[in-house]
């Protein structure tokens, strides 16, 4: 219907009827309605939860306390208004994170009660269960409360998972084993396939520090794998707890293809090296690139002595400002009369040695 | 057939094909970020990221907190950067030759002597005045450094000169950050396995009203003025819908300039931050990404979706204007300088759905809403309206905004729920009623008005003005120079 000229013919309408554009508004508006009642439907259950959440950790908290003070009793009691809770799955799981959390922040023998705890109330098969479950996140979460909670007589399930092909399961998987069996868990090295990420390596090295080291079986094996992730994380090994005896392998990874690698092991060499490795080191540095020839340098001081000290003069005219002013650190640094040549550099070439230089004895100065 | 029906037929036409697209976009947009926030959240549920913050492999990041006239709060902003705790870390404050006392100010508190310093101009920089550090041992990872005024993407790029770490986090030096916001976005860094990531960036939150001290956020609460309220809602749509969706795909162009993480060595390669453009931020990202492309090396940009940087936003609508103006100016100077991705297969998604999306949807936008306007206008004085259709038309526009906000609540009440008072989300609804009527049509015009300063080759800002994160209105300041969101406000040097 034109309203305003009569002869005018709206082309447009014919096949985009107005009608349709307002049906579409109609459910538009409806959906708009429904989101809105769902938003405060989730606000409501967001807080019901949250209160349900804190009855709980108040029930709990007294017991928890209790077990905490009797350290000494075998067994533990189950409170009946607890009993009540386990009739619901999200008290259950609720149950479950407080004594995860709890677990991680205790030692010794009120530990062990928390674990006696989540057997107890039978938890453990709640964590079990979801092994079995088809997301991948809840399995990841099962894993980790059956890790947290010691459970290693799950150790032939979870150690399947250490090599899945979904990374945050792989990860859980990976942290459960050495979580039960310390620096023997690391056995799926042996075989794991998948990349292990630095955040992984990271928090495995974390994992590890907190344990009585007893020693590697298979480290040089770990070096020369074939899956890079494992090698750089044996390399890391290799330097946190110097590992000297692998030397000549951390030495064949700086010939190792991928650079991350071939970082890793400059960094281990500098921490297990021998009286030959400045000179490994220097060899290996004209056939790197910016990053890992900046990542020699820094970690030069640590072993460097005179015999490095024409490498560090042609370093010093050769390349990058970067490079020089680091190569400058190592000089004065590592070798004998390395600050008079850089202030004998300094006055023949002003730029840009001086101020190389003064950086440098300012820096050696504090 | 008529003449003017050819007219009002072929505007018409245009008009609905440019909406539908833009309205499919929006909705795959909205189903993209539901499964990337899921996966995140899942994903994260028990990670532990104290163990970067201690862990002697963390990867060593330098923070770059570019200063320009911020004497009245400098030291509690840097002491509050200081605070933050993490193992690797130096702090690059950038004091961009300041009018005011800032760097007297700094020397005084932090007991802060000027040190030789041999600074390596890797990317080409106004000159350094000196580089001072502290004589106490409790500041040792603090480094200010005083240099020529050049505005932020010349600060910024002084700091990536300095740096001595292998990642650069970029943040405005007023930002207030999570507790946790630095391990979270340096996390993505470590994950990668067959992908290099370049940058990571994370939400950033609406700051006004919110209860702060000494640089830490203590509660959370909406704003109660309309354009900061506006805004809040403007900022769930674009980060936890927007960025999430884009960041799924790997098409993510912009990591917000308030909080952003930057892989230092290729941001030197790239040449820094390009100080010639309003937009240095998206412009990084963008160069980056090009570069990446160029030497099929695989790549990612990551985005997180959890609240990381709180920022004040504009309060005022002379203040909300030139913002905007500046944001369409900094889209088309990017898009112009990268226009050779457009539609290019050879950059894979980046030229084929990433740029094209931002050209059509973001960068001319503005443009196509004004003179859908103006059409609309012209075409009723001459009685060219059916006006069933037209109000048809807009009905449907408006409710399926309507829609997208609903949605974007939605999303924000199921994730992260900061607003959690039920009075907070039925403000923030009645907010978006009002969106297409007051709130949009401004920022149309803003945007009008940017291409007409980039078409007069504009590019200076005058005085702004700053209410403060406490709620003291601070100084007016004449600057080339000024933090109003996420964003510099940068002077122009003509």
């Amino acid at each position: 219907m034109i309203l305003l000229d009569t002869n005018f013919d709206d082309t447009f309408a014919r096949y985009v009827k107005p009608v349709y554009l307002y049906s579409a508004s109609v459910v538009f508006i409806l959906l708009t309605a429904t989101l809105v009642i769902a938003t405060f439907n989730t606000l409501y259950v967001k807080k019901k939860k949250n209160c349900f959440k804190k009855s709980i950790e108040k029930s709990l908290e007294d017991w928890i306390t209790e077990v905490i003070i009797n350290e000494s009793s075998v067994g533990v009691a189950i409170p009946e208004n607890i009993q009540d809770l386990f009739k619901k799955p999200e008290a259950r799981q609720l149950v479950i994170d407080e004594l995860v959390r709890n677990k991680s922040s205790f030692l010794g023998i009120v530990s062990e009660n928390i674990i006696k705890l989540y057997y107890k109330l039978g938890l453990n098969v709640d964590s079990r269960i979801k092994l079995d479950d088809r997301r991948t996140h809840i399995q990841c979460q099962g894993i980790h409360e059956l890790g947290v909670m010691e459970q290693k007589d799950q150790l032939q399930k979870v150690y399947r998972f250490t090599n899945s092909k979904d990374k945050d399961v792989r990860i859980e998987a990976q942290t459960a084993v050495l979580q039960w069996y310390g620096f023997k868990g690391l056995r799926f090295l042996d075989v794991v396939s998948y990349p292990i990420t630095e955040f992984q390596q990271l928090k495995l090295l974390e994992l590890l520090r907190q344990l009585p080291f007893t020693g590697f079986s298979k480290l040089d094996k770990w070096l020369t794998s074939s899956n890079d992730t494992v090698v750089s994380f044996a390399l890391k090994l290799a330097e946190h707890y110097k590992q000297v005896q692998v030397h000549k392998e951390a030495e064949q990874c700086l010939q190792h293809p991928n650079e991350a690698v071939r970082v890793q092991a400059v960094k281990t060499l500098a921490k297990i090296g021998d009286s030959k490795t400045a000179d490994l080191l220097t060899l290996a540095y004209n056939k790197e690139r910016f990053t890992n020839r900046l990542n020699i340098l820094k970690e030069l001081p640590k072993i460097a002595g005179d015999d490095q000290r024409d490498f560090l003069i042609i370093q010093l005219h050769e390349g990058h400002e970067y490079l020089k002013l680091a190569a400058a650190k190592v000089l004065a640094h590592c070798t004998a009369e390395g600050m008079e040549i850089l202030e004998a550099k300094s006055y023949d070439t002003p730029i840009p040695y001086k101020e190389i230089f003064l950086h440098v004895k300012a820096e050696a100065a504090r | 057939m008529r003449w003017d029906s050819l007219i009002y037929d072929f505007i018409t036409y245009a008009i609905f094909i440019y909406s539908g697209t833009q309205l499919i976009f929006y909705v795959l947009i909205g189903l993209f970020s539901i499964g990337a926030t899921k996966k995140y959240a899942n994903k994260n549920s028990f990670t532990d990221y104290k163990l970067l913050a201690i862990s002697p492999y963390a990867p060593s990041i330098s923070i770059l907190a570019p200063a320009y006239n911020e004497g009245a709060n400098i030291i509690e902003n840097v002491r509050s950067l200081l605070s933050i705790y993490y193992n690797n870390l130096e702090l690059i404050v950038i004091n961009d030759g300041s009018k005011d006392n800032s760097l007297e100010q700094l020397v005084v508190a932090y007991d802060l002597i000027k040190i030789d310093y041999f600074v390596s101009y890797q990317i080409a920089t106004k000159a350094v005045r000196g580089v001072y550090k502290s004589k106490n041992p409790i500041y040792k990872k603090l480094v200010v450094v005083d240099k020529v005024n050049g505005g932020k993407a010349d600060a910024l790029n002084v700091g990536v000169n300095i740096a001595s770490n292998d990642y650069i986090v970029c943040i405005d030096v007023d930002c207030v950050l999570e507790q946790d916001a630095l391990l979270k976005l340096m996390k993505p860094f470590l994950e990668s396995t067959g992908e290099k990531v370049i940058a990571t960036g994370g939400v950033v939150r609406i700051a006004n009203s919110c209860e702060i001290q000494h640089g830490r956020l203590l509660k959370v609460n909406l704003p109660k003025q309309y354009l900061p309220r506006m805004q809040a809602l403007e900022y769930i749509r674009a980060f936890l819908l927007g960025r999430m969706a884009w960041s799924r795909l790997n098409g993510l162009l912009l990591i917000s300039g308030a909080f952003g993480a930057f892989d230092k060595e290729l941001a030197i390669k790239v040449g820094g931050y390009d100080h010639k453009t309003v937009g240095e931020d998206m412009e990084l990202v963008v160069r980056m990404r090009r570069y990446m492309e160029e030497l099929k090396l695989p790549y990612k940009v990551a985005f997180i979706p959890d609240p990381l940087c709180w920022t004040e936003a504009p309060g005022s609508y002379k203040i909300l204007g030139r913002q905007r103006n500046r944001w369409t100016r900094g889209t088309i100077e990017t898009l112009g300088l990268h226009k050779k991705m457009f539609f290019n297969p050879r950059y894979g998604l980046l030229g084929l759905l990433s740029y094209p999306y931002w050209f059509f949807f973001e960068m001319c936008a503005p443009g196509v809403e004004f003179l859908g306007l103006v059409a609309f206008v012209v075409m009723a004085f001459f009685k060219l309206i059916y006006w069933q259709t037209f109000f048809s038309f807009l009905a449907f526009i408006i409710t399926f905004g309507y829609l997208y906000s609903a949605f974007a609540l939605y999303m924000e009440v199921r994730t992260y729920n900061q607003y959690r008072r039920k009075t907070d989300i039925m403000k923030l609804l009645l907010t978006a009623l009002t969106e297409p009527f007051v709130f949009h049509p401004f920022v149309v015009w803003s945007g009008v008005k940017g291409y007409i300063d980039k078409l007069q080759k504009k590019s200076s800002w005058g005085e702004m003005t700053r209410q403060g994160l406490n709620g003291n209105h601070q100084p007016v300041i004449t600057a080339n120079h000024v933090v109003v969101k996420d964003v510099l406000l940068e002077p122009q040097e003509n």
